[in-house]
């Protein structure tokens, strides 16, 4: 099954980042433990594969649910009706801007954790929801580990929540690495 | 800095990485797939891990299931036959890293629930990864028979790798 050496270990690795601190804690626990190399190469992934970053972002509703009742008349404060505002596309125009700085933002800080354990990262921003996305995008640039981090929430709150590491456990074609905080964290 | 953290992890041992092992193909597939990755002899000694196998023996009362008349009898034969397959699980795994040219491995063969031992397990070796395969159950299966990789990627203390041998494309 092993043809060649050092070529075989050669992994196409995807890490699922997301803005919990249990994203970055397990992109830096990857780093350190699958591009360990003995010497101090300049760029480890050249000798031992392709790293990805990952970021999903949820899609933009297009409409605003006000958390109060909406109070467009103040003479008429019967009205406690609560009803959906369609916003305007300035408004989503603006929140759309402000996601993707968020995004980008928070891509800039993974790799500067990458850079500074001499890895070099490619970063893909996908809309959608995450559990899907980070899958099928797994399939296809047939990534040979899927790194994701995991809140280490209790199963009731898994249930109403939705478990990203959960779903990728099941669903992802490739072998999947889930990394937990750790243990002072625990709640 | 780097070069000191190297120098106290040799000092201090490697971490260690637990792979669970049962009889079935798909367990296999992710210890050979772990040796392929982690263990590659381009590493060489300097592989950054300690390989711990840890293969689940079914306790037989587990097994046989309900009691039923003429259990008690049946029980040493199922205490055999489970030691036999374990055997079996044990020496094909020693064949897998011998192949891979890998020597610094431990094994164990733990009586119990599989579930529980390999999360004691990893508590015992203070193990940083553990490694499991999946069935490939699907849904149903899963609720009905229980899903031992679920139950770990959950429970163990330590960072989990589940990891499924592919389905074959048709």
């Amino acid at each position: 099954m092993a043809d060649g050496g050092g070529e075989d270990k050669k992994m196409k690795v995807l890490v699922a980042v997301e803005e919990t601190e249990g994203s970055l804690y397990a992109l830096s626990w990857a780093l350190d433990n699958l591009f360990t190399s003995a010497s101090d190469v300049p760029d480890k992934t050249e000798s031992l594969g392709r790293l990805v970053l990952i970021h999903a972002q949820q899609p933009l509703q297009h409409f605003m649910h006000p958390v109060g009742p909406c109070m467009t008349d103040p003479h008429h404060r019967s009205f406690s009706v609560l009803f959906a505002v369609y916003a305007t596309s300035s408004v989503i125009d603006s929140v759309r801007r402000a996601q993707e700085q968020n995004s980008r933002n928070l891509l800039e800080r993974a790799t500067q954790v990458c850079r500074s354990k001499l890895v070099e990262a490619e970063m893909v921003i996908v809309d959608g929801d995450p559990k899907e996305m980070i899958c099928q995008f797994a399939e296809q640039m047939q990534a040979d580990l899927l790194v994701v981090g995991s809140r280490g929430l209790s199963k009731i709150r898994r249930a109403i929540l939705g478990s990203v590491s959960g779903y990728c456990a099941h669903h992802a074609t490739c072998p999947v690495l889930i990394v937990k905080p750790p243990k002072g964290n625990h709640p | 800095m780097a070069t000191e953290a190297e120098a106290t992890a040799s000092v201090v041992g490697k971490s260690v990485m637990v792979v669970g092992i049962d009889d079935s193909e798909h367990s296999f597939y992710a210890l050979q797939w772990t040796l392929l990755h982690f263990f590659s002899p381009a590493a060489g000694s300097s592989s950054p891990f300690k390989l711990v196998v840890v293969s689940a023996k079914p306790t037989p009362t587990s097994v046989i299931g309900l009691a039923g008349p003429g259990a008690a009898d049946v029980l040493p034969f199922v205490e055999s036959d489970l030691r036999k397959i374990s055997l079996r699980v044990i020496e094909k795994a020693k064949e897998i890293c011998t192949s891979h040219s890998v020597a610094d491995v431990e094994f164990e063969v733990v009586e119990g629930d599989a579930r529980n031992v390999l999360c004691e397990a990893v508590e015992k070796h203070h193990a940083e990864i553990l490694v499991v395969g999946s069935h490939g159950y699907g849904a149903i299966k899963r609720t009905v028979l229980g899903s031992v990789s679920d139950y770990c990627a959950h429970h163990a203390h330590c960072t989990v790798m589940i990891v499924k041998k592919p389905k074959p494309k048709h």
